[in-house]
C-alpha cells in the first residue's frame, strides 16, 4: 500500500497522547485497577514525550494531505495544551484520589481530550476541526460528570452537554454552508474560494455559514451572549476538570478558530463587527460579574469569560488588518499557566477551609503559608495584567494589535475593564495578606502542588521579562 | 422517474420530521424519525451513493432508532402517562423563531441558487468510498475512533456509581 | 427497459414461488417431523384427505386453515396500526434480503446475459446487514403495540439480543469480504470457485473458519430460535408476540421459517461456495490430477443451481437439528457470550485476516 503523502510524524504528538490514553485504559484493565496509582506516570510520560517532540519536531511538513498542519500556531497550541496537562495531571490525580473519583478514567479522558485539543490547534481542514472539537467536548462532558454522586457535578455535565451539542449543531451547519459555498474543506483555501463567489448569490450562503460558525465558536469559548452555561459548568465540575476546561480547551479553541478567521480575512467586514460586539460585551460582563463573586471558583469562572473577551479582540485584529496571530498565541500561555495553578490552589485552600471555595478561606493565608500567599498574589496579578508579569505583555500585545487594526474604542474598553479586573484579583490577595486568619495552623503544600505553583509563577515572570522567548520558540519550530 | 421519486422521498422525509414533532407518543415520534432516515437513505440512492444509503439504514435504522425505542420502553414512556405539557403562549414564540430561521435559510439558499460549487467527486460506490476514506481522509477517520473511544470510556465512567475501590482491599 | 423490468419480476416470482415459500411451508412440517424423530414420536400424521395421509404432509394445509379461521383478535388499548403491520415488517425484512443472493451462475438467453440474482448491488453485503437489521422492528413494534407488559419485556429482550449479535454478525462477514476483496456477493461466490492444490475448494468455511463459527450462532440468534429464543420463550416465559392470534400469529411463524431459508442461503453463499460445485468449471469437471470431464453448458448450469438448492436444504435441516438439540441460554449468559466472547474473537478474526491479506 502507498503511504506517501501521509507523513505520520506530523501527527506524532496526537498519536503519543492518545496512545497514552489507550495504554492507561489497557493497564487499568490488565491490573484490574490495583495499580491505578502508577497510571499517572504513564500519562505523564506520554505527555512529556509529546512535549519533547513539539519542542524538537522530526518534521515540519504538514501531514495527512494537509489535514495536520505544522505551522507555529499548531505547535504553540499543542505546547500550551501539553503544558497545562503537565501542570494539571499530578494535582488532578491527587484530587481524584482524595475525592474517590475513578483515576484511570480521569487520566484517559484527559488524554483523549488533549488529543482533541491538539488536533484542533493543528487542524488543516474543516472536517478535522469539527471532529477535534467533538473529541475534546465529549471527553470534557464526561469529565465534568465524574463526581457523579454530587448533584452539582451531574448538573454541570448535563448543562455542558446540552449547551455543547447545541453549539456543535451551529458549528457543523455553518461549516457545511461555508465549505459548500467556498467549494473546499481546506481551511487555508477558504479565503480564495470565497473570493471566487463574491458578488454572486452564493456569497450570502457563505455569510450565513460564517455567522453560524462564529456563533458555535462563541458558545464553545463561553463568550457573551452564549456564556450562560459557564458559571454552572465551571463551578459544578470537579475543580481539576474546571481548570482543564478553562485553560487547555480554551487555548485550543482559540488556536483552531484563529486559523479559520485568519483564512476568512477577505470577508472580514462580515464578521468583525459581530465579533467586536460580542468581545466588548464579554469583557464588560465577565469582569463585572467576576467582581461581585464571593466564591473563588466562580470568580475564576467569570474571569475566564472576561479573558475570552480579550482573546476575541485579538482575533478581530487578525481578521481585519492581516495581523498575525502572535498576540493571541502569546496571550494564551501565561493565561493557561496562571489559571491552571490557581484552580489547583483553590482546590487545596478550599479543602483546608470551608470546602466550598469561599473567598473567606483566603483570609490570613500569609500567616499560614507566606510562600503560597506570595505566589497566589503573583499568579492573580499575572492574570490581572500587572507588569512585569507575562499577563501584562499579553494584554499589551492584544490591545496594540487591536489599535493597529483600527479598533481603538474596543482597546480602550479592554483597558478600562482590565482596571476592574485588577480589583477582582486583588481581593483574595488583600484577604491573604491583610486579614486575620479564621483558622490557625500552617497550610502545607504537597510536592506536586508546590511544583505547579512554582513553575507557573516562574513562567509568568520569565515570559513577562522575555516575551520573545516564547514567540521565537514557536516561530523557530514551525514553518 | 427520478423526479417523482425525489418528490416522494422528500415528502416522506419532511412528513416524518413533522410526525416527530406533532405526535405526543414517544414511540410514534421515533417511528417518524425512522421514516425520515429511510427516506434520506433513498435520497442517497438517487444521488448514486449506495454505500452511504446502506450505512444510513444500518446505523440509523438498525441501531440508533432501535436504541431510542429501547430507552423509551425501558422508561416505559406511554403516552397516557406523559403529562400533557403545554407550552401555552411560549410555543408561539418558538414557532415564530423556527419560521424566522426557516425564512432566513430559504432566503439564503434562494439567493445562492443552485451554484454547484462543490465537486461531488467519484460515485459513491464502496470502492470509491473506501479509497477516499482510507487514503485522503484517514486522519479524520482515526480521529473519529478516538471520539468513540472517549465516549465509551466516559459512558462507563459516568454510569459506574460509587465503584468499590480495589486498592482499599488490596 | 421493459424487458429488464420483466426479467426482474420473473426472477422475484421465481425466487418466491420456487425457493422461499415452498421451502418455508415445507419446513413447518419438517420441523414437526424432525422433532418427532428426535423425541422418538410419530409426529404430525393425522391430517388425511379421503384416507390419504402422505406422511402427514396434509398437516401443512390443516395448519393453514386452522390459523386463518381463528379469531383475529386485537387487544384493547393496543395501537391497531402498529399491531397489524408488525408481522409484515418481519416477513418483508426477511424476504428482501434474498434479493442480493445469487442462486446460480449468469445464464445466456437470446444473446442476453441474465444474472440469476434479483439485484446485483454494489453494496451487496451491506444490503444484507441493512435489511437484516430491519427485522428487529417486527419484534419492537409487536411488543410495544400489544400494550402488554409481558410482550413489552419480550420485545426488550429481543432488542438487546438482536442488536448485540448483529455486531458479531457484521464483523464476521467483514473477514469474508476481506478475503475476496469485494462486497458484491457474485464476486464472493466466484472467488470460492478456486481450489488449493486443485483439490480443496476455497470455500469460505476453509478460508474463514472462525468467521463461520461466529456467523452461525450469531445468525441463529437473529432468527430468535432455540437456543436463542429468549425474546419469545414460547415454552414458559412468553414473549413479544403473545397477544397475537390467528393469521397474524401464523405470519410470525412463517417469518421465522423464511428467516431459516434466507439464513441457509446466506450460509451457502458466503461459506459453502454458493452455486459452485467443487471442481466444476464452466467446461465441466476439472480435477486436481488433470483429469477432466467435458459437459454441456446447460448441464453445468443445472448442476450449479441444484448444488445451491441442495446446500440451502441441507442448512435448513441443520438448523432444525440444532433447534431440537440444544437447551435455551440464560439471558445473562447470552449477552456475555455475545459481547465478551464472540465479539473479541470476531475482532481478532478481522485483524488477523487483514494482516494475512496484506502480507
Amino acid at each position: 500500500m502507498d503511504f506517501s503523502g501521509l507523513n505520520v510524524a506530523a501527527l506524532l504528538p496526537e498519536l503519543l497522547v492518545s496512545g497514552g490514553g489507550l495504554l492507561v485504559m489497557a493497564l487499568h484493565a490488565a491490573f484490574r485497577g490495583r495499580q491505578d496509582r502508577q497510571l499517572v506516570w504513564v500519562s505523564l510520560a506520554s505527555v512529556v514525550a509529546a512535549l519533547a517532540f513539539c519542542l524538537n519536531p522530526l518534521t515540519v511538513e504538514p501531514g495527512y494531505f494537509g489535514s495536520a498542519l505544522s505551522d507555529p500556531m499548531a505547535f504553540a497550541g499543542r505546547i500550551t495544551v501539553l503544558a497545562a496537562l503537565v501542570l494539571l495531571l499530578p494535582g488532578g490525580v491527587a484530587y481524584a484520589r482524595s475525592r474517590n473519583l475513578p483515576q484511570a478514567e480521569y487520566l484517559s479522558l484527559s488524554l483523549f481530550a488533549a488529543t482533541g485539543m491538539m488536533a484542533l490547534a493543528s487542524a488543516g481542514d474543516l472536517i478535522v476541526l469539527f471532529l477535534a472539537v467533538e473529541v475534546l467536548s465529549i471527553s470534557l462532558y464526561c469529565l465534568a460528570g465524574l463526581m457523579g454522586e454530587r448533584e452539582s457535578s451531574r448538573q454541570a455535565a448535563l448543562t455542558y452537554f446540552l449547551a455543547g451539542s447545541f453549539a456543535s449543531g451551529f458549528l457543523l451547519f455553518g461549516m457545511a454552508l461555508l465549505s459548500g459555498s467556498a467549494g473546499t474543506l481546506d481551511i487555508a483555501a477558504l479565503g480564495t474560494g470565497l473570493a471566487r463567489v463574491s458578488g454572486t448569490g452564493t456569497q450570502w450562503v457563505a455569510l450565513g455559514g460564517v455567522v453560524l460558525m462564529i456563533a458555535g465558536l462563541l458558545f464553545k469559548v463561553g463568550a457573551v451572549p452564549f456564556h450562560s452555561w459557564v458559571a454552572e459548568v465551571y463551578s459544578g465540575s470537579p475543580t481539576v476538570v474546571t481548570a482543564f476546561m478553562s485553560t487547555a480547551a480554551k487555548a485550543a479553541a482559540f488556536a483552531g478558530f484563529g486559523r479559520v478567521l485568519l483564512a476568512l480575512g477577505s470577508v472580514s467586514e462580515a464578521w468583525v463587527p459581530l465579533v467586536g460586539i460580542c468581545a466588548g460585551a464579554t469583557m464588560i460582563l465577565g469582569n463585572f460579574t467576576a467582581l461581585v463573586q464571593g466564591n473563588f471558583k466562580r470568580m475564576l469562572a467569570f474571569s475566564s469569560v472576561a479573558h475570552a473577551g480579550y482573546l476575541l479582540l485579538g482575533l478581530m485584529a487578525v481578521g481585519a488588518a492581516g495581523e498575525s496571530l502572535e498576540a493571541v498565541i502569546f496571550y494564551l500561555l501565561p493565561y493557561v499557566l496562571a489559571n491552571a495553578a490557581l484552580f489547583l490552589v483553590a482546590a487545596k485552600v478550599s479543602q483546608a477551609g470551608s470546602g466550598n471555595y469561599k473567598l473567606d478561606d483566603y483570609k490570613g493565608l500569609a500567616r499560614r503559608n507566606p510562600w503560597l500567599a506570595g505566589l497566589l498574589a503573583l499568579l492573580l496579578l499575572g492574570l490581572a495584567g500587572m507588569p512585569p508579569l507575562a499577563g501584562f505583555m499579553g494584554k499589551f500585545m492584544v490591545f496594540s494589535a487591536a489599535v493597529r487594526a483600527g479598533h481603538t474604542g474596543l482597546a480602550v474598553l479592554g483597558i478600562l475593564t482590565s482596571v476592574v479586573a485588577v480589583f477582582t484579583y486583588l481581593r483574595p490577595v488583600v484577604y491573604a495578606w491583610f486579614h486575620e486568619p479564621e483558622e490557625s495552623g500552617a497550610l502545607n503544600l504537597d510536592g506536586g502542588l508546590a511544583f505547579v505553583v512554582w513553575v507557573a509563577g516562574a513562567g509568568l515572570l520569565l515570559l513577562g521579562l522575555w516575551p520573545r522567548l516564547w514567540l521565537d520558540l514557536c516561530a523557530g519550530i514551525g514553518v | 422517474m427520478e423526479g417523482i421519486l425525489f418528490v416522494l422521498l422528500s415528502v416522506l422525509a419532511l412528513g416524518g420530521g413533522l410526525w416527530v414533532l406533532l405526535r405526543r407518543s414517544p414511540v410514534d415520534s421515533a417511528l417518524g424519525l425512522l421514516t425520515t432516515m429511510v427516506a434520506i437513505a433513498g435520497h442517497y440512492m438517487l444521488l448514486d451513493a449506495p454505500f452511504l444509503a446502506a450505512v444510513q439504514l444500518i446505523v440509523y435504522g438498525g441501531a440508533v432508532i432501535i436504541l431510542f425505542l429501547f430507552v423509551i420502553m425501558l422508561l416505559n414512556l406511554r403516552q397516557d402517562r406523559l403529562r400533557a405539557r403545554r407550552l401555552a403562549a411560549g410555543r408561539w414564540v418558538y414557532a415564530l423563531a423556527g419560521v424566522a430561521v426557516l425564512f432566513c435559510l430559504a432566503g439564503i439558499f434562494l439567493a445562492g441558487g443552485t451554484s454547484g460549487a462543490v465537486d461531488a467527486g467519484p460515485s459513491g460506490t464502496v470502492e470509491a468510498f473506501g479509497e477516499a476514506l482510507f487514503r485522503r481522509w484517514v486522519y479524520p477517520f482515526e480521529l473519529t475512533s478516538v471520539l468513540l473511544l472517549a465516549a465509551l470510556v466516559g459512558a462507563v465512567a459516568l454510569t459506574r456509581h460509587a465503584a468499590p475501590k480495589a486498592e482499599d482491599k488490596a | 427497459m421493459l424487458t429488464l423490468i420483466l426479467i426482474s419480476l420473473a426472477k422475484v416470482v421465481a425466487i418466491l414461488l420456487v425457493i422461499i415459500l415452498p421451502l418455508a411451508t415445507l419446513l413447518t412440517w419438517v420441523e414437526r417431523k424432525q422433532s418427532a424423530v428426535m423425541q422418538d414420536r410419530l409426529g404430525a400424521n393425522r391430517a388425511d384427505i379421503l384416507g390419504l395421509r402422505v406422511w402427514g404432509l396434509f398437516n401443512i394445509i390443516a395448519d393453514g386453515i386452522k390459523s386463518f379461521s381463528k379469531e383475529d383478535w386485537v387487544p384493547p388499548f393496543a395501537n391497531r396500526f402498529l399491531f397489524n403491520i408488525a408481522p409484515f415488517v418481519g416477513l418483508f425484512a426477511a424476504m428482501v434480503t434474498f434479493a442480493v443472493i445469487p442462486f446460480g451462475p449468469p445464464i445466456h438467453i437470446a444473446g442476453q446475459e441474465i444474472a440469476l440474482q434479483v439485484a446485483d448491488l454494489n453494496v451487496g453485503f451491506l444490503y444484507i446487514l441493512a435489511f437484516g437489521s430491519m427485522g428487529v422492528y417486527s419484534v419492537v413494534l409487536a411488543g410495544w403495540s400489544s400494550n402488554n407488559k409481558y410482550a413489552q419485556l419480550g420485545a426488550m429482550r429481543g432488542i438487546s439480543q438482536m442488536i448485540s449479535y448483529e455486531v458479531v454478525l457484521g464483523l464476521a462477514l467483514v473477514g469474508v469480504v476481506l478475503v475476496h476483496g469485494s462486497v458484491r456477493l457474485p464476486d464472493i461466490v466466484a472467488g470460492q470457485g478456486e481450489h488449493w492444490f486443485g483439490w480443496i475448494p476455497k470455500w469460505g468455511v476453509f478460508t474463514q473458519p472462525l468467521a463461520f463459527l461466529l456467523f452461525l450462532p450469531a445468525a441463529i440468534a437473529e432468527t430468535k430460535r432455540v437456543p436463542f429464543d429468549i425474546p419469545e420463550g414460547e415454552s414458559e416465559i412468553i414473549g413479544y408476540n403473545l397477544e397475537y392470534s390467528g393469521a397474524k400469529f401464523a405470519l410470525f411463524l412463517l417469518g421465522e421459517f423464511i428467516e431459516i431459508v434466507v439464513l441457509s442461503a446466506l450460509l451457502a453463499t458466503l461459506f459453502f461456495g454458493g452455486w459452485q460445485v467443487p471442481w466444476l468449471a464452466d467446461s465441466g469437471f476439472v480435477f486436481g490430477n488433470g483429469a477432466t470431464v467435458e459437459m454441456a453448458p446447460l448441464v453445468v448450469t443445472v448442476l450449479r443451481i441444484a448444488s445451491f438448492l441442495l446446500k440451502v436444504v441441507f442448512f435448513c435441516w441443520l438448523q432444525l437439528l440444532i433447534r431440537w438439540t440444544l437447551p435455551r441460554f440464560r439471558f445473562d449468559h447470552l449477552l456475555r457470550l455475545g459481547w465478551r466472547e464472540m465479539l473479541p474473537l470476531a475482532l481478532l478474526n478481522v485483524v488477523v485476516t487483514a494482516f494475512v491479506m496484506l502480507s
